[in-house]
């Protein structure tokens, strides 16, 4: 052991359980990959959001994950939406997971220490976050997915209201970013 | 090899700092996500793509709602241990983080070498403890720490702190000298050496004929009866009178290399192993010491510079005194080039402390050693490793080191003693080389009487 590794283990301070940042990078991997395996079928998207993965683990400064997280929301358009299709409620919690991770990953480096517990209060928000849109998502596939010999149904008047709500959802969420790089 | 001295010794730093923060490109690639989701299941018809959409809307939502504030100031506080434990000395970083500061990203930085990164909780972050190595004497940058926080699940990340050093001298550890060679002539009325003057409080000198002003009970009735050529004639044991010596340390702090060869171009003490400046600060304490204990007269002056020299003198003040100016002593500012010798009480014996890498110091001990004084030079140069380096590296190694051999034996030429002051695992020979230095100079002092 050279004599700068042996300086850097006596000095490193005692946080506790600590795990190598590139864990961080790691857990966007398996994460993606998992999500990938999952909702996209074998063929060109799959291999291309693998490479997705790839470069979100690898240059996680990229916007590659959300990137991602497009294709993997775009497969639902290949399937009919069903109450008892587990893969869905799969999908929205991997997807904030992976916007989680890829988050961290962006500001913390490889060769860093993470300590287990700074993760506390992100996991308790992740939890608070996840239980009323799991239930939301439950509640609205058993009301609104569509059963085997029914009709569509068809809301014309949501729509517009939901184009609307689309349209202010918009400037609330994205205007106030580039107020505050203006 | 370092002990650390006591608690004036104790180093602690603060800063306070008001984080500017950035938001992270997550915030906003998260919002464009769930934006596209939200159209998509508006033009599908699929209100399930919308459902994916939504912890990443609650995600922005809280984010943006519970954004720092930019005029909440966090504040650091590093504190050394006050004393060493086996060769380590403990420390406590303490951060208090503003209020939406949910992790801290800590840069550690020990002996001058980065350690990593850490990120941790904010309450971890209160009080991060730890130990440092303790390899180095003097004045030494133990710790620096660097942070910034982030907060909200990575959508904001303040701006690096300033890096907050914390410096601490170490006091070097040393071992009087017992066996300590004298100068040629012995200055004072006092001391613990005979000098070869007749006096009081010495040893037996001579038998002479009584003279007027020597004491009735210094007769030697013995020697009387046995010379006495004619009545009245009489004759006194005379003893040799004590002194005290006068030795000047000269330090050569122009430069500080390591026993890690691959390391002298580089700044980072971790890398160094032990130096050439740790091994002249434990010399000149122990030289010092030795001295001083033995009753002897002391002065320090460091080849470096003309601001760092105390006067000689004895007594255990003088000697913290002259302890304290060792610790202190390291590079500093472009070296010194000095036309003539600084000058030295006459008769003094002066130790000149150098790796002899240059001819800076043997041109200064020749110039002392030609002016009439006993000049020892002390190689302080630790043992060479090489590991690492490559095959021309190695060659100019042996290169420099043939020529400081021949300044060495230059100096030898002139009249100089040499002693190579090396690890602890030569001390004996160390011992055995001052010993012998000694008797030279016994010997030396009885011919001269």
């Amino acid at each position: 052991m050279s004599g700068t590794v042996r300086v850097r283990v006596r000095s490193a301070p005692r946080v506790g359980a600590r795990v190598p940042g590139w864990m961080l990078r790691a857990f966007v991997a398996v994460v993606g990959t998992a999500l990938c395996v999952g909702e996209l079928a074998q063929g060109f998207w799959f291999w291309a959001a693998l490479v997705l993965v790839a470069i979100a683990s690898v240059f996680p400064a990229t916007p590659a994950a959300w990137v991602l997280m497009v294709a993997l929301g775009s497969s639902l358009l290949t399937r009919t939406p069903s109450a008892l299709d587990g893969r869905i409620y799969a999908l929205i919690a991997g997807i904030h997971l992976l916007h989680l991770l890829a988050a961290y990953a962006r500001v913390v480096p490889g060769e860093s220490w993470v300590q287990l517990r700074a993760f506390a209060a992100p996991l308790r928000r992740y939890v608070l976050v996840q239980v009323p849109v799991q239930l939301i998502a439950a509640l609205a596939l058993f009301a609104f997915a569509p059963r085997s010999g029914a009709q569509p149904v068809v809301l014309p008047i949501i729509g517009v209201v939901a184009a609307l709500a689309l349209v202010v959802l918009a400037i609330v969420l994205v205007v106030p970013f580039f107020r505050q790089k203006g | 090899m370092s002990d650390v001295a006591g608690p004036d010794n104790a180093a602690k730093a603060n800063d306070s700092s008001t984080p500017q923060w950035t938001m992270s490109a997550a915030i906003p690639s998260a919002a464009v996500v769930a934006l596209l989701f939200c159209a998509a299941g508006l033009v599908f018809s699929r209100f399930d793509i919308v459902l994916v959409a939504l912890p990443l809307i609650g995600c922005v939502a809280l984010a943006w709602e519970r954004r720092p504030r930019a005029r909440e100031a966090s504040s650091v506080h590093a504190r050394l241990a006050e004393h060493a434990d086996g060769g380590t000395l403990g420390y406590t970083i303490a951060i208090v983080p503003p209020e939406h500061a949910e992790q801290v990203q800590l840069r550690l930085t020990v002996l001058g070498d980065s350690i990593g990164e850490y990120l941790v909780g904010r309450t971890t972050a209160g009080n991060v403890p730890g130990t440092v190595p303790i390899i180095h004497s003097g004045p030494q940058e133990l710790l620096a720490v660097q942070h910034r926080l982030i907060a909200e699940d990575a959508a904001f990340v303040g701006s690096a702190s300033r890096l907050l050093p914390v410096r601490r001298t170490v006091t070097p550890r040393f071992t009087p000298i017992e066996s300590l060679p004298l100068p040629p002539v012995l200055h004072g009325l006092t001391g613990t050496h005979a000098s070869s003057r007749p006096g009081d409080g010495g040893e037996f000198r001579d038998i002479h004929p009584f003279t007027p002003g020597d004491r009735l009970r210094r007769i030697d009735w013995k020697a009387t009866a046995r010379r006495a050529g004619s009545p009245g004639d009489l004759y006194v044991r005379r003893t040799t009178a004590t002194a005290d010596a006068t030795v000047l340390l000269v330090l050569d702090s122009r430069d500080d290399v390591g026993e890690n060869v691959a390391s002298w171009n580089d700044a980072s003490s971790s890398l160094q192993g032990l130096s050439s400046m740790d091994v002249a600060r434990q010399a000149a304490s122990s030289l010092a010491a030795g001295y001083i204990r033995a009753g002897d007269r002391v002065g320090f002056q460091d080849l470096a510079s003309q601001g760092r020299m105390i006067q000689h003198g004895g007594g255990i003040r003088h000697l913290a005194r002259v302890l304290r100016a060792i610790e202190l002593t390291a590079p500093s500012g472009p070296p010194l080039h000095r036309v003539r010798a600084p000058l030295v009480v006459p008769g003094a014996l002066i130790y000149v402390l150098s790796t002899f890498l240059d001819d800076e110091a043997g041109r200064m001990a020749a110039l002392w050693r030609g002016s009439g004084h006993r000049v020892i030079a002390v190689d302080v140069l630790p043992s060479g490793r090489l590991e690492h380096l490559p095959r021309e590296q190695v060659l100019a190694h042996r290169i420099i080191l043939m020529e400081r051999a021949d300044r060495i034996r230059a100096l030898g030429a002139y009249g100089i003693e040499c002693i190579a002051w090396q690890q602890n695992d030569r001390a004996a020979s160390r011992a055995a080389r001052l010993r012998a230095l000694s008797g030279q100079q016994s010997t030396r002092a009885q011919v001269r009487r």
